[in-house]
């Protein structure tokens, strides 16, 4: 064999393929290995096994959390499951800090979800909570004070809103057009956005060593508490995000596009839709949210500026999104886990000295890797090959030899395993069935109604803010027109009804 | 002119490290594995190559200067290597998305980073600081300590081995990659494992193999800076994080090519001292929020060269076309 | 394949042979530096602690939680950590109990935490509240206020006073005391070396001063002052230096500290002092005495011999047990805490650490023993206005900022004559320093 093979540098990978393939006879003079076991794909997986597979990695993780936290600390299973549980949920205001936690944890994974689906790796969610944050403050810190609360809340929630849509709009542009590697661009664009915060917080600081609270006096742009709790403003508009998020994936065209355009942006071309401006919406939708989230942090959370804000959410978040597969309610959970492994982590770091804040990222990492790990055994099968079936056969023949009732024992135990997991299995489908059936029934048609109608205000809105102005003095002198459509979306019923009889309108010219 | 050859002098071990840490992530994208645990390995790699020297130190009566360079060398590769392998099984064995793995590989390795630093500092008994004092002196020791060379000599002399063994790496793997049989069948593998795998290639032990080098190699990075950009000092902080993010930018700025990356690193490193240095240098005072703006430039390139590749289109400075993408025999 | 495996392993092999045969050389490398034999150092500089009389604290008891930016690991945390351990230490000999309920790593930034950890204290039951940061100040300030029962001291803050605000307490040592005394044992050293002849060309600037260099943290008052005191203890003893100050702009980056001492070694000093806590600027002067270049390091809360073994002569220390022994008594006394707590080598609060008898040829302890016993007394002030100038003048009058309102507005004069010495009065309208005086003779570089 020669040392050096004097192929030509910039070979196409077709000719360097052939060359290579002119070897495949020495490997085929190779000894053909036989497998000890094959994976298979899974054609469809229960909601059961899922379940089962994902509460067994759990289960694993947490294990091996308490043995690390045991080695490290010498506490008993007991008093390291106690101490979590106090750092996470002792006083009101860790359970406070906990679902402040969870919630903004949530909502960035919730921003997230559209653009994973669409197969868009916004890795950049932390560079756009600090564009959020950045303009945010900026609002704060020029202008909050001679605005009403309303308005200055308002104001910072558009330009947060807007800064993170931007610094999604611009990695998904280039990819839309130029077709770059979306992975990479949002990943750099968050240190430039870090950067960017350091900047100002360093301008602002002047002389001193920190900018301290953005209007400390005057509490002008911070978020006011909600229900009695600091951070209630934040939890309404997470639920607000999650309700319109689920909403906005599976029961609009919109979400319909994402999909298509995530599973084969072939067949989204083919069926003529748009792949390009679908991509950048989306995206711009993604990065906006994660703005908002900046925003609230500072309105709502910290009062102040500073590059490490968020932490490291943006980047947990990206894990949180895929792992729950895009299903909200799996993200709230999973939310609530990591929350509570990092109150919990800094609760046992406040007893002991051998720890220190980045236990959570232990904990947390360990969390992620196994349900990571896990998503392969929910996906797939493994099938033992021949060699390790026949000797699985062999084995289980002299069993059954020397202890026939050993063997049947375990055959009747595995019979009612399945019949047990196939009951439970039946039970959820027929249960969700008839939760959809319900709820189908009860909301599917207000909610389509409401989503349309809403869906074609704000197009019309954007395209013709003239007319729909002029429509609506026009409309004060008609009598209300399609009671119907005004009876089932009450909540929107001047807008349902003004754009019903637009839509009239426009079908009479 | 002596403050030019301190920032010099200071950006060449400085950019050795991101040098590292950018030669093994290019490995490791060359097979299409996105490894974005870089700064996890990175940590992994500084922290076990200084509780390798630093344990050494303490427990063995007489130390063997042999020892001493050994086992930093094999603790920070082997600490590396262990991220880069397990990113790799859970990637290829249990068929795991590559960006999500690698996310959490940068906890994992951060998390394991500090915290076994703390238990080291813990041992030294002096909670803020330790060091693996002759560890340091022997990757310090240089030739122009021997020599005396003058400006000359400190500019390009007076560096430990690994600086100059960086450089001699980047060169070998540009010469396996572009010049061997092995080199051919990686790359291959990264621009189309279908193609590859029907050539008879063994996509999935090139990927393994590729990040767990690649992972060893992130992880010599991490201890070439606490050993020599440290003198051997081990204390909390997150500078070697910052490291890690800038690799995987250089590896973006150098197009995937290990040559470039020999000045690519130098340049963001001097870059980086840039607003520390140059008002002695020049006597030009510069506003006090110069340093971020100058930390941002790195990135700001690569972005702007990641848009300008996608205009020209030039195949040699493209990504490996299968990276990121996991490659799955039955679904081709 | 396997021939390239060879080749690889070959290269790598050859380069660490190389090292390897470079380390076996035993010939030590031409530019080590020899500082003779040194000396033991004979008398003890510093001053013993002087702790309030605490009288009888049988059956009582507190419960008191601390906020603190770092932990252990961190140095200045570290010496609040074992300044309060020290007080409990005291409390416990008169009889009382204290029971200290400790919350770690909560950065000035993050105030959502901070002011999370002050509820959670207050809600556990402690009655009094201490944070370490200037920073917390922020949090402190409006939790004092929707806590009147409740007591809040924020080490090194400035607002207490001025606010209004009963209580809320500041505290801070006459740091600049030690650093003038760490000073005087550098400008010894340099006199050594003058005498010695054993400065290079390089060392001495265009107006035949030597240069010496100063790592601070940000270009505010407790930073000036700090190192103002360090450049006129060295000008006590060596008149003819200048001295150039670099800001990292943070309280602690090892990499930066790193950089700006190796910048400022590499335009001449030979002493670098610094007001950072992290270990950065003691390894630049480490790795460059090693490599021939004679420079000396005077650190920062902690004994910097750890990171530069070589060439670190003292370190300039707070012991806040002073401090705390007397907070936490009267808290437990029941009695009032002083708004604005300062004290210096009158109570024994401030130190230095052990000289490096090994860089001396002559011991210096004694005459910094007189030097230190002036400042108790007073016959030396630090600021004396007689030291130093601005522009060529003295100074006699000036107005310092003590009162924060955010505009940096001049409002006090802070000189005094007392006994025929002129002197600026550091950390007596207010704890928290307010020198900001540029004076002559020290440049800040960026």
């Amino acid at each position: 064999m020669r040392k050096f093979s004097k192929t030509p540098q910039e070979a196409p990978v077709s000719a360097g393929a052939a060359a290579v393939a002119a070897d495949v006879n020495v490997g085929a003079k190779k000894q053909k290995r036989q497998p000890l076991f094959r994976v298979i794909k899974r054609g469809t997986s229960s909601i059961c096994h899922g379940l089962f597979i994902r509460l067994c990695a759990i289960g694993f993780a947490l294990l091996v959390i308490l043995l690390f936290l045991n080695g490290v600390t010498g506490y008993d299973f007991n008093t390291i499951w106690e101490l979590l549980f106090k750092g996470a949920f002792d006083t009101e205001f860790s359970v406070n800090m906990w679902l402040n936690s969870t919630v903004m944890l949530l909502i960035i994974s919730v921003a997230l979800a559209p653009a994973f689906k669409m197969k868009f790796w916004n890795i950049g969610a932390q560079g756009q909570v600090l564009m959020g944050a950045l303009l945010a403050s900026v609002v704060m810190w020029y202008f909050a004070e001679d605005m009403s609360y309303s308005g200055s809340v308002f104001v910072m929630l558009l330009f947060g809103f807007l800064a993170g849509g931007l610094w999604a709009f611009i990695p998904a542009f280039c990819k839309a057009k130029l077709g770059t590697n979306e992975t990479l661009f949002t990943l750099m664009m968050n240190y430039i956005a870090i950067q960017l915060v350091a900047c100002t917080v360093r301008i602002w600081q002047g002389g001193n060593t920190s900018i301290g609270l953005i209007n400390p006096n005057s509490e002008a742009g911070w978020l006011a508490p909600l229900f009695g709790n600091p951070y209630g403003a934040i939890i309404l508009i997470a639920a607000i995000v999650v309700v319109f998020m689920t909403i906005y994936l599976n029961r609009t065209k919109h979400g319909f596009e994402i999909t298509v355009v995530g599973d084969s942006p072939n067949t989204a071309k083919y069926a003529g839709m748009n792949t390009a401006k679908i991509i950048m919406r989306t995206v711009f939708i993604s990065g906006a949210i994660c703005g908002v989230v900046g925003m609230l942090y500072v309105s709502g959370v910290e009062h102040t500026l500073a590059e490490t804000l968020g932490g490291s959410y943006g980047f947990t978040a990206i894990i949180v999104a895929w792992t729950a597969k895009f299903n909200p309610v799996v993200m709230v959970l999973v939310s609530m886990g990591i929350a509570f492994f990092e109150r919990g982590a800094v609760g046992i770091r406040n007893t002991t000295t051998q720890l220190n804040d980045y236990t959570s990222y232990i904990l947390i990492g360990i969390l992620l890797f196994f349900l990571i790990g896990c998503e392969f055994f929910v996906n797939y099968k493994i099938v033992p090959g021949e060699k390790v079936s026949e000797a699985y056969h062999k084995f289980r023949a002299k069993l059954e030899q020397k202890a026939p009732w050993l063997v049947q024992g375990c055959a009747w135990c595995a019979a009612a395993l399945h019949k047990a997991s196939a009951t439970v299995e039946k039970f959820f489908t027929t249960a969700e069935n008839k939760v959809k059936g319900m709820a189908g029934k009860l909301c599917r048609g207000a909610l389509d109604k409401t989503v349309e109608a809403v869906e074609q205000c704000a197009f019309r809105i954007v395209l013709r803010g003239d007319k729909y102005k002029t429509v609506v003095y026009e409309k004060e002198e008609h009598a209300p027109s399609s009671p119907t459509a005004a009876e089932d979306a009450s909540a929107d019923a001047p807008e349902s009804a003004v754009c019903e009889g637009e839509k009239e309108e426009v079908r009479n010219d | 002119m002596t403050s030019f050859v301190a920032w010099f002098t200071s950006s060449i071990v400085y950019g050795t490290v991101i040098m590292y840490g950018a030669l093994g992530e290019t490995l490791t994208q060359k097979s299409g594995q996105l490894n974005l645990g870089v700064p996890g390995m990175v940590y992994l790699g500084a922290f076990a190559g200084f509780a390798g020297g630093f344990m050494y130190e303490k427990t063995a009566a007489s130390t063997n200067e042999f020892l001493l360079v050994l086992i930093p060398l094999l603790c920070g590769f082997g600490g590396g290597a262990l991220g880069g392998l397990l990113y790799s099984l859970m990637t290829v064995v249990l068929k795991a998305n590559q960006n999500v793995t690698g996310l959490a590989l940068t906890f994992l390795g951060v998390g394991i980073g500090t915290f076994g630093g703390i238990y080291v500092l813990a041992d030294a008994g002096f909670l803020s600081f330790a060091t693996a004092r002759e560890t340091a002196a022997l990757f310090n020791m240089n030739i122009n300590a021997y020599i005396e060379a003058g400006v000359f000599g400190e500019m390009f002399l007076s560096y430990g081995f690994m600086v100059y063994a960086a450089i001699i790496l980047a060169i070998v793997m540009f010469i396996i990659m572009r010049r061997t049989r092995v080199g051919l069948n990686l790359r291959a593998v990264g621009e189309s494992p279908a193609t590859a795998d029907a050539a008879g290639i063994n996509v999935n032990r090139y990927k393994i193999v590729a990040s767990t080098i690649g992972g060893g190699i992130c992880g010599l990075g991490g201890m070439v800076y606490v050993i020599m950009y440290g003198h051997g000092g081990w204390t909390t902080t997150n500078s070697i994080e910052a490291l890690g993010w800038l690799a995987v930018a250089l590896v973006i700025f150098s197009t995937w090519k290990p040559l470039n990356a020999i000045w690519g690193s130098y340049l963001f490193a001097f870059l980086f001292w840039f607003s520390n240095y140059f008002p002695t240098v020049t006597g030009i005072v510069l506003p006090t929020y110069a340093p971020y703006l100058l930390q941002m430039l790195p990135y700001a390139v690569t972005t702007i060269m990641i848009v300008l590749f996608n205009f020209r289109k030039k195949k040699e400075n493209q990504p490996p076309a299968a990276l990121g993408l996991s490659y799955f025999r039955e679904e081709r | 394949m396997k021939k390239k495996i060879l080749a690889l392993v070959l290269v790598l092999a050859l380069v660490v042979s190389v090292a390897v045969g470079l380390a076996a050389c035993n010939d030590k490398p031409t530019n080590k530096i020899d500082e003779g034999p040194g000396v033991t150092i004979g008398t003890e500089v510093n001053v013993t602690p002087v702790y309030d009389d605490l009288g009888d604290l049988t059956g009582k008891t507190i419960k008191v939680g601390v906020i603190l930016i770092g932990d252990q690991q961190e140095s200045y945390s570290n010496a609040h950590i074992m300044g309060l351990t020290t007080a409990v230490d005291n409390i416990k000999k008169a009889g009382g109990n204290v029971e200290i309920v400790w919350r770690y790593n909560l950065p000035d930034s993050e105030t959502a935490k901070v002011q999370g950890a002050a509820n959670e204290l207050i809600a556990e039951g402690c009655k009094l509240i201490i944070s370490n940061s200037y920073g917390h100040q922020d949090v402190m300030l409006p939790t004092a206020q929707k806590n009147p029962g409740l007591t809040f001291i924020a080490m090194t803050g400035d607002t207490a006073a001025s606010s209004g605000q009963s209580n809320l307490k500041n505290a801070f040592n006459y740091t600049f005391q030690s650093r003038y005394v760490a000073g005087v044992v550098a400008g010894l050293k340099l006199q050594q070396l003058v005498k010695d002849n054993l400065l290079s060309s390089n060392n001495i600037d265009g107006n035949g001063n030597i240069k010496i260099g100063y790592v601070g943290a940000f270009n505010y008052a407790e930073v000036v002052s700090g190192y103002t005191a360090f450049y006129l203890g060295i000008k006590s003893i060596v008149p003819n230096v200048a001295m150039s100050v670099q800001y990292t702009n943070s309280w602690h980056d090892p990499d930066g500290e790193y950089n700006a001492a190796k910048s400022l070694i590499s335009q001449g000093c030979i002493i670098i002092s610094q007001h950072a806590d992290s270990y950065g600027a003691p390894t630049a002067c480490e790795e460059a005495y090693t490599s021939g270049t004679r420079v000396y390091c005077v650190g920062y809360n902690v004994d910097m011999t750890v990171a530069a073994p070589s060439c670190a002569l003292t370190s300039a220390t707070n012991d806040w047990s002073v401090y705390y022994t007397y907070a936490l008594a009267a808290a437990l006394k029941g009695e009032t805490i002083a708004t604005d707590w300062a004290h210096g080598y009158d109570r024994g609060s401030v130190a230095i650490t052990a000289i490096n008898g090994k860089l001396f040829k002559e011991d210096p302890s004694a005459y910094v023993k007189t030097v230190v016993e002036k400042i108790q007394s007073g016959e030396l002030q630090v600021f004396d206005c007689s030291k130093f100038t601005v522009k060529g003048e003295t100074v006699n009058s000036w107005m310092a900022n003590v009162i924060p309102d955010g505009n940096f507005t001049p409002d006090t004069e802070a000189i005094v004559t007392e006994e025929g010495v002129t002197y600026f009065a550091e950390s007596v309208f207010r704890s928290a320093p307010y020198f900001e005086i540029r004076i002559d003779g020290i440049t800040e570089l960026n």
